[in-house]
């Protein structure tokens, strides 16, 4: 099977075709000079053998500049991409020049000689084809990445919205909130402290579930924080019957992860399960080498299914792909389901990664 | 008067408590369960109440399962913080509801309702 960047693209398949007969042209001539236009064997014998020998070449060249776009993708990357490019092209284009003209030297294809001046045309010419074919297809390279780009972010934040009626719909609004006026309304009367403490963790719940709807990504830092507060709500009202245990380390915390993630995922992890003091609900929080964070609960299935959707699980999955970062996984057996976040590289290093949606698709929420 | 209190929160549990017993010190809570298997379980194996305050989001699921479980001889109040839309869509006789937190006027009111006819099969 043909590896995906093995293969030309149209562009590149269209100006072999085209390019290739002016070529051949000058490649005879440099070989024959003016026979080229008395003896008709050059046409009929040196024409179409090179064309045989450029379409190899041809195939070389494509398969190492489009293995070095498969390795180097990203837009970013344009300048080590060219950088390589060339790095690996020339030597390959003067060997390809230097192998025809040997080629038929040693041949003595229709009586030919090797002799310098040759050479350098033949250098001359190749060089003049790699740079307007290798500069085509790059700039057409980089624009289809450009493209591909402002799409995935208008689809990200298309998500966003989404998850934004999501959360707004699971949070913001019903079960939750109306659940935690109770505890509060049984803790006024029990534990006046505690019931202080429940208020304010739940004020920070509700700062950052209103706030993060806004934001595509967050740092760990942040959402662990978050879910701490969000927990010690879980906690007051399900009692032993639901542990978290956290393990992140600390060089993790200023990495990124699509907001909102671990709490749907502890939100799901209470929904799905039966929990009891005997046996409690243990939610693992832990991050891995190669960037990851995983989220384990153990499985103890409802007596009655809770009604749920996939949803938010697969929003999450959709964002990941958006984000070209591989390793979103979930894993269930009989007794764990297991979440793997892949953790991304915080390029800026400051909030402003996490980015705010533009005005426009705030205004299709509120509208 | 005997009741059986169906709700996964301690700390409800604790208000619930309290709060009936203010109503009328003389009841008894004959149990509290938290889950549709234990209540199954003991309405199974015990003498049923007088009366059932019934959470709907129980820890292992929605507590209309009890009723494909077991035949229920005791009127049952539902007690809820959100959904009564659920109460109402869920085919039963009897179709009450205590929206919590709970208004102590309006337990009393159930409690009221429900000991007197206790009483008078009693004596």
């Amino acid at each position: 099977m043909m590896k995906e960047w093995s293969k030309p693209t149209r562009l590149q398949i269209y100006s072999f075709v085209y390019a290739m007969p002016v070529v051949a042209f000058l490649a005879n001539y440099i070989l024959y000079d003016e026979r080229i236009f008395r003896d008709i064997n050059v046409w009929l014998i040196s024409y179409p053998l090179i064309i045989i020998l450029c379409l190899g070449f041809w195939r070389v060249h494509l398969i190492i500049g489009n293995w070095i776009k498969y390795r180097y993708p990203k837009l970013e990357q344009t300048r080590i991409r060219i950088l390589i490019c060339s790095l690996c092209i020339i030597p390959v284009m003067s060997a390809s020049v230097l192998l025809i003209n040997y080629f038929y030297d040693f041949l003595h294809i229709l009586g030919y000689e090797l002799n310098q001046t040759d050479l350098k045309q033949g250098l001359f010419v190749g060089f003049s084809i790699i740079l307007v074919f290798e500069t085509l297809y790059e700039a057409d390279y980089a624009l289809g990445k450009y493209k591909e780009t402002v799409e995935d972010k208008r689809v990200m934040q298309e998500l966003s919205v989404f998850q934004e009626f999501d959360a707004l719909k699971s949070q913001v609004n019903p079960h939750f909130l109306f659940n935690c006026f109770n505890t509060l309304s049984s803790l006024i009367s029990e534990d006046k402290e505690k019931a202080e403490h429940f208020l304010n963790e739940l004020s920070k719940v509700y700062r950052y579930l209103l706030r993060n709807n806004q934001n595509e990504l967050s740092t760990v830092q942040d959402e662990i924080k978050f879910i701490e507060s969000y927990f010690r709500l879980l906690q007051t009202r399900h009692g032993e019957a639901v542990q978290l245990n956290m393990e992140i380390d600390k060089m993790y915390t200023p990495y990124l992860l699509p907001s909102l993630t671990l709490q749907l995922l502890v939100e799901n992890a209470v929904k799905h399960n039966a929990l009891s003091k005997n046996k409690p609900l243990v939610i693992d929080i832990f991050t891995t080498a190669g960037n990851r964070l995983v989220v384990n609960n153990n499985l103890q299935r409802r007596t009655v299914k809770a009604q749920g959707n996939k949803i938010g699980l697969e929003n999450i999955k959709a964002k990941y792909e958006l984000l070209h970062q591989d390793g979103f996984h979930v894993i269930e057996d009989e007794k764990n389901f297991t979440v793997v976040l892949p953790l991304i590289w915080n390029s800026n290093n400051e909030t402003s990664a996490s980015r705010t949606l533009n005005a426009g698709t705030k205004n299709k929420l509120t509208s | 008067m005997r009741i059986l209190i169906v709700e996964d929160e301690e700390l409800a549990v604790k208000k619930l408590t309290r709060m009936l017993l203010s109503i009328d010190p003389g009841l008894e809570i004959a149990a509290v369960t938290d889950s549709i298997v234990s209540t199954t379980g003991w309405l199974k194996n015990n003498e049923h109440p007088d009366l059932i305050l019934m959470d709907i989001e129980l820890s292992d699921g929605q507590s209309f399962e009890i009723f494909r479980r077991v035949e229920i001889k005791c009127p049952v109040v539902f007690t809820t913080s959100y959904d009564e839309t659920a109460v109402k869509s869920f085919n039963l006789g009897e179709k009450e509801y205590l929206l919590k937190p709970i208004q102590k006027d309006e337990l009393a009111f159930f409690l009221k309702k429900y000991s007197s006819s206790t009483q008078v099969s009693d004596t």
